[in-house]
């Protein structure tokens, strides 16, 4: 069943994706490498929400797995799991049918997901933070573009910055 | 599917809420190992495995107490573990084995859920439970009720033996 997202539907999908993905600890810094703690257990979120071909069903196990894994793999990722949970909350208020109440959440973790994994690459492969700080700009930019919120990228630029730099007082 | 699914977490969450247990600053289930064992012998689905599971327990003595010292917590824990019992035989009566394995890895499931919002909000964890509730379509007040009144008890049970000891 494919299920399709309007304009807003879609930009509130990204916006919460990157406000997700910031409630993430820090990357560590590892050679010239950055690599998120716990990253194993985040790109398996997504699996518990296909154990039920029924949308209630995976929807009320994917938010009972993610409660008791989670904390259990990271005690760090409690401030995530409050976020994903007051996302999930959100979509369900905002929308009825269950189908695409369940694919809302999907696209939220797997775009919350891959924004973690190209942040990341950028900044391994980047040489100083001004060039981060250019490129990672682009790449939201490219995104919040299509979606007609250019107004939001400088924010989510700069949380980002703060993000990489350790900065939880600075979200 | 749905409504069963949902029904059978909505046992799991009242049953969870019925296992625990208040030890100092921990709120943790009456014991783990006693429910783990429920857990192990539903997975055979047969409910005489498990009553027999309930019916033989038997709490020790917390570590550096002799059980004549330990009577009052002891009673305390049997009971807790009739009653949890009780209401665990009542749900799983006539329900196949697959809706039995579910609900008491739930059971399970929430008991922990239960322990570390506890250990990380304290009494501020029923609103993050809410929130929990929320996203599984339970329907909270009965759950969240019981946890309001659990923690009450206990509070005054504590206020009692601080004026004691004064």
């Amino acid at each position: 069943m494919t299920v399709e997202f309007n304009r807003d539907e879609l930009g509130s999908i990204v916006l919460d994706s990157y406000e997700l993905m910031l409630e993430i600890p820090s990357p560590n810094k590892k050679g010239d490498k950055y690599e998120i703690p716990s990253r194993g257990k985040l790109k398996n979120l997504p699996e518990a929400l296909r154990e039920f071909e029924d949308p209630q069903s995976a929807i009320l196990h994917f938010t009972k797995s993610a409660s008791y894994f989670l904390p259990r793999s990271d005690a760090k990722l409690s401030d995530y799991l409050q976020m994903l949970l007051s996302k999930v909350q959100k979509i369900q208020r905002e929308e009825s049918d269950p189908e695409k109440i369940r694919e809302r959440i999907r696209y939220l973790i797997g775009y919350s997901n891959w924004s973690m994994d190209a942040v990341c690459n950028i900044f391994g492969m980047s040489a100083s933070d001004q060039q981060v700080r250019e490129r990672v700009h682009t790449m939201v930019n490219a995104e919040l573009g299509l979606i007609d919120r250019e107004k939001d990228v400088d924010i989510i630029v700069d949380k980002i910055m703060k993000w990489k730099s350790n900065n939880p007082r600075g979200r | 599917m749905s409504s069963n699914l949902i029904e059978i977490n909505q046992y799991a969450w009242e049953l969870a809420t019925l296992a625990m247990w208040k030890a100092g600053k921990e709120l943790k289930a009456y014991s783990t190992d006693q429910i783990r064992r429920i857990v192990a012998a539903g997975n055979s689905g047969n409910i005489n495995d498990i009553k027999n599971i309930i019916d033989q327990y038997s709490p020790a003595p917390p570590q550096g107490k002799k059980e004549y010292q330990a009577q009052g917590e002891i009673r305390a824990k049997r009971q807790k573990n009739k009653d949890f019992g009780n209401n665990l035989i009542q749900v799983i009566s006539e329900r196949d084995v697959e809706d039995i394995q579910r609900l008491l890895q739930y059971v399970l499931w929430n008991i922990k859920i239960l322990e570390y919002a506890y250990k990380k909000s304290e009494d501020k964890f029923i609103d993050e439970i809410a929130l929990e509730l929320d996203c599984e379509y339970v329907n909270k007040e009965k759950i969240t009720g019981n946890l309001k009144q659990f923690i009450d008890d206990n509070r005054r049970k504590g206020n009692s033996r601080d004026k004691r000891r004064r």
